[in-house]
């Protein structure tokens, strides 16, 4: 790789868009223009609610503990308070604001001076407003009272006449501030993540496109060099679209703090955030360049960024979200971690450890991206769009049979069920009632909603079913593998939950939910929709259409892929991450063994401890009494406390022993020409502790 | 100059069958020749001169150009070739001596060189009225002389051009022929696709047909012709396309 071809082909196309009156206006014109009008609004707004305010009369809670009838009076005569007496000492009201006078020995004097407590919220501007006027009030009594009696011996009173004490219920001190560092991370996170979507795609797609790829790939420069000489301009684009942001916004910030309160962000919160904007815009430079590559032209492109621009939108609100904290997990999370930090450097919160921990995670996953994007720049079937798109609404007689599905067909069908699940499962709840309607509806969702689809395009697309499905014998030994890592995965899961349920707690509806299916029902029908039809199904599509789907990927790829996407597939934070690991694990077992039949039944052993667990968890508890393990062995079950490390690590021993059987013993390669097209096509994954199908999750949601 | 030894490359289609769209060709170009290849449209002959390019992978076999192998050393060989095909765009949003320029430098070229050269490129070319000008801006014609200057920038020793007159009118098409001309007398290997018999006919000092990406026939045209008993190329073409058939 040599430098200088890199630098010359960065060179170029920074003058290609900067000749480029599209990129400018995403770049410059967006923060430049964006920024002041927010500004602009933001400031008639206030100017509004300003007037608003005016208008409208503050409603004083009186809560008189002494009576100071000259106090009562004053507050009485001004126009804009509406006194309410009150025997109440909390105050109820948002918008109000309570008053409690009270009496108190002033120093060194024998004589009792007003004491006045003022209690409002300051997250409510009605009630902020109202302590303002109530405390003018008070200072024009208080002074009034001065002029109005000069006598030395009672200096003391002239000097206190009242005692004016303040109570803000709003946990937060600076409420705009709180808005302003709650909105702005948001946008520049999705400004500069869309700073990076019009230069990935016009240096890939639009390349393609214009047909100028060949001539450059006919020149000396390396694929690799190639690929780095774009991303840098990318790169350098996206930092100068997040700069000039960030530039805007603490102007902005700056200037709206500056005409209305006190603080302002700290010169170092903004190079902090400005340091971190360096591994999101490689992350997203970088991403948005693998999958532009994919695309023919630029249109296809934009439709493929498109979705993921909008995935972060999310992550990116989170930090509008009030009460989400950043946390050691959030921190491993793109794009939130991003979001979130920028949120409590804005709050002037420095936390050393979430710093680098975000900056770690974010640039793991930006070399990642980066090495995925040289990686499709050197893959002649991505680079010229070879691969044809999946075949859909094609008669089926046209179709030839194949040995296993495409990419785009197995995340089609991924897709597909994933819709039905959603939109459809919600609809079997009344087709059949047992003692619950959870059970029934688990079974008809697993039966019906993802086992038949997938084996109907599967059908359909004419594959080769034993290759697709995997559905060869397996050794023996993998059947005893299968139990090894369920053992070792069962401890490991429920460790794991442990982990993570700090970050991620569990509803109790969920859970709620699940144990009264598995306790109401019929033992074999629980087994039956809890185990038996999550390992059939959910194994023939993941583990089998899916991992075939899968195949034009290396095996860690797939088994990785496979798993992340099994777990995603269960659509709530606190399953991904225990479900994912069960994922590979199975698609590991499945990919090495080429038998879906281990994976199944690792996936059936796991969720029937489960069920088990679930429905006799009395008796279990007596058992373990019983043999001497007693309450703590209940707790580790209930995933209430942490596992002892001798049981984890004996576990990880067993799931590495599980795993170096399983491929030690695997099969012979069969396929000749090398490639793994179709030969270790499925892997399967599990579940990890009270998870099953996704219907489940559909279920709780509702 | 240019040896393609049993040259193969297999696509998978959309069902995932073979296809072959070049099967075991062979054949050689020497210096100061001009190899053409005549076949018709989907015949392979784009596929086989990105192969020889390097512009992707061969499935089997390979090519030699001067003597570098194009699967192991694809950076010597990119260095010796010219590469001029109706997919090799042009950037549009610079101009000729910018893109002769970024070109020079990618093949490891001093500035004063690159001027020097692009001077003279442009004077034969009558170029030096557009030289500043941005691509996008141009015309057709023009836009085909630029992608010229392109690949003559580095003084290439072989030039592989597919299609190079496709699309233009009769002006600029001579244009091209001219220069082909001259690099031949330069000593140039240079191997040409078309399928335009006369034009094939009236260039080419031999000729490969090449049909479902197998090469039927090499030779002169009066050897294509004695051997068919065909009057014309076009026959002759004919005489061979059926003849893999039957």
């Amino acid at each position: 790789m040599k430098l200088r071809n890199i630098t010359v082909i960065f060179l170029k196309e920074m003058l290609e868009t900067i000749r480029d009156k599209r990129t400018l206006m995403v770049m410059v014109l967006g923060p430049v223009l964006v920024y002041p009008i927010l500004l602009l609004a933001f400031t008639q707004l206030y100017t509004v609610q300003e007037a608003r305010l005016q208008k409208l009369r503050t409603t004083v809670y009186l809560r008189e503990k002494k009576e100071w009838p000259e106090l009562k009076k004053a507050l009485s005569e001004e126009p804009d308070l509406k006194i309410v007496e009150t025997a109440e000492s909390r105050l109820k009201d948002d918008a109000g604001v309570l008053v409690e006078l009270d009496a108190r020995r002033a120093r060194e004097e024998e004589r009792l001076v007003p004491r006045v407590m003022v209690v409002y919220r300051q997250t409510n501007v009605y009630s902020e407003r109202g302590k303002e006027r109530v405390l003018a009030t008070l200072e024009k009594y208080s002074k009034e009272v001065t002029r109005g009696e000069v006598d030395l011996r009672k200096k003391e009173r002239y000097l206190h006449p009242i005692i004016i004490e303040e109570k803000n219920l709003s946990s937060r001190p600076e409420q705009l501030q709180s808005v302003l560092a709650m909105t702005l991370p948001m946008i520049l996170v999705l400004m500069t993540i869309a700073g990076a979507m019009y230069p990935a795609i016009d240096t890939t797609a639009g390349e393609k496109e214009r047909g100028t790829i060949e001539t450059i790939l006919a020149s000396p420069a390396g694929r690799g060099e190639i690929v780095y000489g774009k991303f840098l301009s990318v790169f350098v684009i996206c930092m100068v679209t997040g700069l000039l942001n960030l530039a805007a916004m603490s102007l902005t910030f700056i200037h709206i703090l500056g005409a209305f309160s006190e603080s302002i962000v700290p010169f170092a919160g903004v190079v902090l955030v400005l340091v971190s904007l360096i591994p999101l815009a490689v992350l997203f430079s970088a991403l948005m360049m693998a999958v532009s590559t994919y695309a023919r032209t630029f249109r296809e492109a934009q439709n493929y960024v498109t979705p993921i621009y909008l995935l972060c939108l999310v992550p990116a609100m989170m930090s509008v979200q009030r009460g989400f904290e950043l946390n050691d997990f959030l921190c491993l999370m793109p794009v939130i971690n991003m979001s979130l930090l920028f949120r409590e450097v804005m709050e002037g919160i420095y936390r050393l450890r979430h710093i680098l921990l975000v900056f770690a995670s974010t640039s793991l996953y930006a070399a990642a991206a980066l090495r995925g994007a040289v990686k499709l720049f050197r893959d002649e079937n991505a680079l010229f769009s070879l691969e044809k798109p999946f075949a859909l609404f094609v008669r089926r007689r046209l179709l030839r049979a194949k040995s296993s599905p495409s990419l785009g067909e197995a995340v089609f069908v991924c897709a597909l069920t994933f819709i039905l699940l959603y939109y459809v499962s919600p609809a079997l709840e009344g087709l059949w009632t047992g003692a619950s309607d959870y059970v029934p509806e688990v079974i008809l969702s697993e039966w019906l909603l993802i086992f038949l689809p997938v084996v109907a395009f599967a059908g359909y697309l004419k594959v080769d079913f034993r290759n697709t499905f995997s559905l060869r014998a397996c050794r023996p030994v993998h059947i005893l593998a299968a139990f090894l890592l369920f053992g070792a995965c069962f401890f490991l899961l429920l460790e794991l939950s442990v982990l993570l349920r700090d970050f991620l707690p569990l509803p109790v509806e969920f859970s709620e939910r699940i144990s009264k299916g598995v306790k109401e029902e019929h033992f074999w029908l629980v087994v039956l929709s809890m185990a038996v039809s999550p390992a059939v199904c959910e194994e023939t599509m993941f583990r089998g259409f899916l991992l075939a789907g899968l195949g034009k990927f290396s095996r860690w790829a797939r088994i990785l892929l496979n798993g992340i996407l099994f777990g995603v597939y269960h659509v709530f934070f606190f399953r991904i991450v225990p479900t994912a690991f069960l994922g590979v694990v199975i698609a590991f077992l499945v990919v090495y063994s080429r038998s879906i039949f281990p994976g199944m039944l690792l996936h059936l052993m796991n969720n029937l401890a489960i069920v088990v667990l679930l429905r006799y968890s009395e008796q279990t508890t007596l058992f373990l009494r019983k043999i001497g393990l007693g309450e703590k062995a209940a707790e580790w079950l209930d995933g209430k406390s942490h596992l002892p490390w001798e049981l984890i690590a004996a576990s990880a021993g067993i799931l590495i022993v599980g795993a170096a059987m399983t491929w030690q013993f695997r099969p012979a390669d069969r396929q000749v020409g090398g490639t793994n097209t179709l030969a270790e096509t499925p892997l399967r994954t599990f579940e990890a502790f009270p998870s099953q199908g996704p219907e489940k999750e559909e279920i709780a949601k509702r | 100059m240019i040896e393609v030894l049993s040259l193969s490359k297999y696509f998978s289609d959309a069902k995932q069958q073979e296809i072959r769209a070049v099967d075991a060709v062979s054949f050689e170009c020497y210096r100061g020749e001009i190899f053409g290849i005549l076949g018709p449209n989907g015949a392979g002959k784009t596929t086989l001169l990105r192969l020889i390019a390097t512009i992707l992978a061969p499935t089997s076999g390979t090519a030699r150009v001067c003597g570098y192998d194009v699967a192991l050393q694809p950076e010597q060989v990119k260095k010796r070739i010219a590469f001029l095909s109706g997919s090799t765009g042009l950037y549009s949003r610079l101009t000729p001596l910018e893109t002769v320029r970024y070109f020079g430098r990618l093949y490891g070229m001093a500035d004063p060189l690159i001027k020097e050269r692009a001077r003279a490129i442009f004077d034969v070319l009558d170029m030096e009225g557009i030289r500043d000008r941005q691509v996008g801006k141009l015309s057709t014609g023009e836009r085909q002389k630029v992608s010229i200057a392109r690949v003559l920038i580095h003084d290439p020793e072989v030039l592989i051009l597919d299609e190079p007159t496709a699309g233009l009118d009769i002006v600029s098409g001579r244009a091209v022929i001219n220069f082909i001309r001259t690099a031949r007398n330069q000593n140039k290997a240079v191997i040409l696709s078309t399928h335009y018999m006369t034009e094939a006919e009236e260039m080419c000092d031999r000729i490969g047909l090449l049909n479902a990406g197998r090469l039927t026939a090499v030779g002169t045209t009066g050897q294509l012709l004695a051997a068919s008993g065909a009057s014309s190329l076009a026959d002759a073409f004919f005489y061979y396309l059926d003849g893999k058939q039957n």
